[in-house]
């Protein structure tokens, strides 16, 4: 290296930048948007709890829905509304919303395929056999075949929605629960399944 | 992650209508506060908020 770079380079650091530039060339990987942050007021802090994820479902959509598993093994579906004027809101329309949710829920656990059926069926709802062990193949379900002239000997079948559950013995269709909890700071809402398989007692409705 | 079942369909069917019941329901608790601390004023709201959390049910 030339004297004069290596003195240069001494008195201007190339980490240093000019002193208009007050914002990043390119958003770094942990920033968001203004726009999706809450507001806060100058000279207040940033509040540190916020949406989580804590099993990384397919919620990603809508981080104020979570779906989690309690410590008794029923699954429970989270629904979390803010609000500073939650004591004064009316919760009519909300608890009118919870059972229509309920309703759906229990709408979709009665299918129409027997255990029988979904076995000929080659068990569409089942993910695929693959070397990945049970809980990293849960990340990535077997496809739903196509319908075609390709159909062949020991393809497995589709079925229209798999967000059915088929009915057997009617116990996960009898068992969901809901509750409207207010707080000061908003209401929570939630659904769960309380339905336990006779033998182990297995929370199955965890495993859909 | 989640392969199939009723969760996430459901939410994704009706977490717009309770949003927007709610936001609704937000504003107009926001609107009654604000009327009520207009008329008389924003301590005895607070205060009456007070009184009530307390267990003073009057």
């Amino acid at each position: 290296m030339r004297l004069e770079e290596w003195e240069y380079y001494a008195d201007h650091p190339v980490y240093e930048r000019p002193w208009r530039d007050t914002r990043w060339v390119a958003p770094l990987e942990s920033m968001r948007p203004r726009a999706y942050l809450p507001y806060v007021p100058p000279g207040r802090n940033m509040p540190t709890e916020g949406t989580r994820e804590p099993l990384l479902m397919e919620m990603i959509g809508h981080p104020s829905v979570t779906v989690q598993q309690t410590s008794e093994g029923n699954t429970v579906q989270t629904v979390h509304l803010y609000s500073r004027y939650a004591p004064y809101i009316r919760l009519d329309q909300i608890r009118n919303m919870a059972r229509r949710w309920r309703q759906a829920l229990q709408r979709l656990s009665h299918g129409p395929y027997t255990l029988g059926e979904l076995r000929d069926m080659g068990h569409p709802y089942g993910y695929g056999t693959t070397t990945k062990i049970s809980w990293q193949r849960l990340g990535t379900p077997r496809k739903i075949p196509s319908f075609g002239i390709g159909t062949r000997r020991g393809a497995r079948a589709a079925v229209p929605n798999r967000a059915v559950i088929n009915l057997q013995n009617g116990k996960l269709e009898r068992s969901w629960r809901f509750s409207v909890m207010t707080w000061s700071g908003g209401v929570t809402v939630n659904f769960w399944n309380e339905a336990k398989s006779e033998r182990g007692s297995a929370p199955y409705p965890w495993f859909l | 992650m989640q392969a199939h079942g009723p969760w996430p369909y459901v939410a994704e069917e009706l977490l717009p209508e309770v949003h927007e019941a709610w936001r609704l329901g937000a504003m107009e608790a926001a609107r009654a506060r604000r009327l009520e601390e207009d008329q008389f004023g924003e301590a005895a709201v607070i205060n009456q908020d007070t009184n009530y959390e307390a267990g003073d049910f009057v």
